[in-house]
């Protein structure tokens, strides 16, 4: 729970930065598109994320993981594998 | 990966055989409106009709990198090398612009005597060659498609290695998801090859030769053509890396699925002019470029969808040579089928200029491999390719030969 709370958290952080949004704004069932994100803007925000988690983010996690929510429960399990 | 999904592009497992999500989109859904936002086209008949129709263009790779490159400047990530390169990529021109490009080149380009060029290359790399045990792809396959390119332009290889890498790098213009870190690999490979053109270019302006770079620059100043030298690099580029890339993975795609189908290596071996229909059938049945893009100019009607205007389209080139509408018993590799009416160069005005070297550099490349060794066998190995969908191209291909 601990993990998937503090990636959450990661993720609207960049989310907000990109989109100049305030993180309460950014609700988990937002999808990347609605929040201002495309397919440009999220290359960016994979890789800030990328560094910032260090766990290798894949092209595709934007479009398989079209929300908030998916994507951090995503990056989660991803870590728990490691 | 999220398994619901019909469209799975980067994952490893539909990498090593994507013709099982082809099949499953061309039997479900061959018009699918894909999580990317695009359309996915999977069938023969739809392929050929978008690849000829006038309500679609070229182009969709070159603006969105147009697009990510003043995207990235904001953040002081500089990757203006990559649209400087591609700007005259001719695959992803269009109309009047895309013809006075194409044009040229077509003008320029008269010698297509290439047979003497590539014998040598293939009997020098052969000649190199000792010990049972060799990675095709980097003994053969890959170095090849460089000398004869490089010999064909005119320009020296006195580093095949720091081509070929450049080349690789630059084939990622053709991948449809990227990351910042490929970009920044794109990039530098991009800024590489201006640098080498560039000094290219000033070295012919003075010592003209019978190259095509060296005819290119001087067709283009005697008849004063006004294509700047930017241009004639991003054109030099181009020529290079499709000369390269598509052929290293053609003809390892033909020797492995050669070795994959003994009966068809023997009845090749038994009558070597079989490798006409040969090699397009390696074309047909794993075709190099899975993928090409198109953006709609208006509202298309397909089957019973309805494609609005602007959208981007993803046509699966691979998935319709594997139409069982369009081709018998489409699963299966037979060398000596015919007709074979296969997608893989394209089709209408953006037909692959450089079509007509490719076949004949695998062919003789093929033959004249099998000519020096008798006895070739596929030792046990995991085959690893590049991790994009878009190219089908073998990272190695180890053989046990004598």
């Amino acid at each position: 729970m601990e993990t998937k709370k503090k990636i959450l958290n990661a993720l609207k952080q960049e989310i907000a930065k990109e989109t100049g949004l305030p993180v309460s704004k950014i609700d988990d069932s937002a999808s990347f598109y609605s929040l201002g994100l495309d397919s440009i803007s999220s290359v960016f925000v994979l890789d800030e994320l990328e560094k910032q988690l260090k766990i290798e983010m894949n092209p595709m996690f934007f479009w398989d993981y079209p929300t908030v929510g998916l994507l951090a429960e995503h990056i989660t399990s991803l870590c728990k594998n490691e | 990966m999220n398994n619901t999904l019909l469209w799975r592009p980067l994952d490893p497992a539909y990498i090593r055989n994507p013709y099982a999500m082809y099949e499953r989109l061309r039997l479900t859904d061959p018009v699918y409106l894909a999580q990317t936002k695009e359309y996915i086209i999977t069938r023969y008949d739809d392929v050929k009709f978008i690849l000829k129709s006038e309500s679609f263009e070229s182009g969709n790779r070159l603006g969105w990198l147009k697009r990510g490159v003043e995207y990235f400047d904001n953040k002081d990530e500089d990757l203006r090398a990559i649209y400087q390169a591609m700007n005259s990529f001719i695959l992803m021109l269009n109309d009047a612009q895309h013809l006075r490009i194409r044009n040229f080149v077509n003008k320029t380009w008269h010698n297509r005597e290439v047979d003497d060029i590539i014998r040598a290359n293939t009997n020098m790399l052969l000649d190199q060659m000792n010990g049972l045990n060799l990675d095709f792809v980097a003994a053969y396959a890959q170095p090849l498609p460089v000398y004869t390119i490089s010999h064909i332009l005119g320009i020296p290889v006195t580093d095949c290695q720091y081509l070929i890498q450049l080349g690789v790098a630059m084939t990622k213009t053709l991948d449809l998801y990227i990351s910042l870190k490929d970009l920044v690999l794109m990039n530098q490979a991009a800024a590489d090859f201006i640098s080498f053109f560039q000094e290219q270019i000033k070295l012919k302006y003075d010592r003209p030769d019978e190259g095509l770079l060296s005819k290119m620059i001087h067709k283009n100043r005697k008849e004063n053509l006004g294509l700047s030298d930017e241009e004639l690099v991003s054109i030099a580029i181009f020529l290079f890396t499709a000369g390269e890339e598509t052929s290293a993975s053609l003809i390892s795609n033909a020797m492995l699925n050669l070795l994959k189908h003994p009966e068809q290596l023997t009845q090749l071996r038994n009558e070597p002019e079989m490798i006409d229909s040969a090699i397009e059938e390696v074309l047909r049945y794993d075709s190099i470029v899975q993928l090409l893009g198109r953006i709609s100019r208006e509202e298309v009607t397909l089957g019973d969808k309805i494609i609005p205007a602007g959208a981007t389209v993803t046509l699966v080139v691979a998935s319709a040579n594997r139409d069982e509408k369009a081709f018998e018993r489409a699963n299966e590799f037979i060398i000596s089928r015919k007709p074979n009416r296969h997608l893989s160069f394209g089709s209408g005005v953006h037909y692959c200029l450089g079509d007509w070297l490719a076949r004949r550099q695998s062919q003789l490349a093929i033959n004249a491999f099998l000519r020096q060794y008798p006895h070739i066998t596929l030792p046990d190995q995991e085959l690893t390719w590049y991790k994009n969908l878009a190219v089908r191209r073998l990272n190695a291909l180890h053989l046990q030969v004598k």
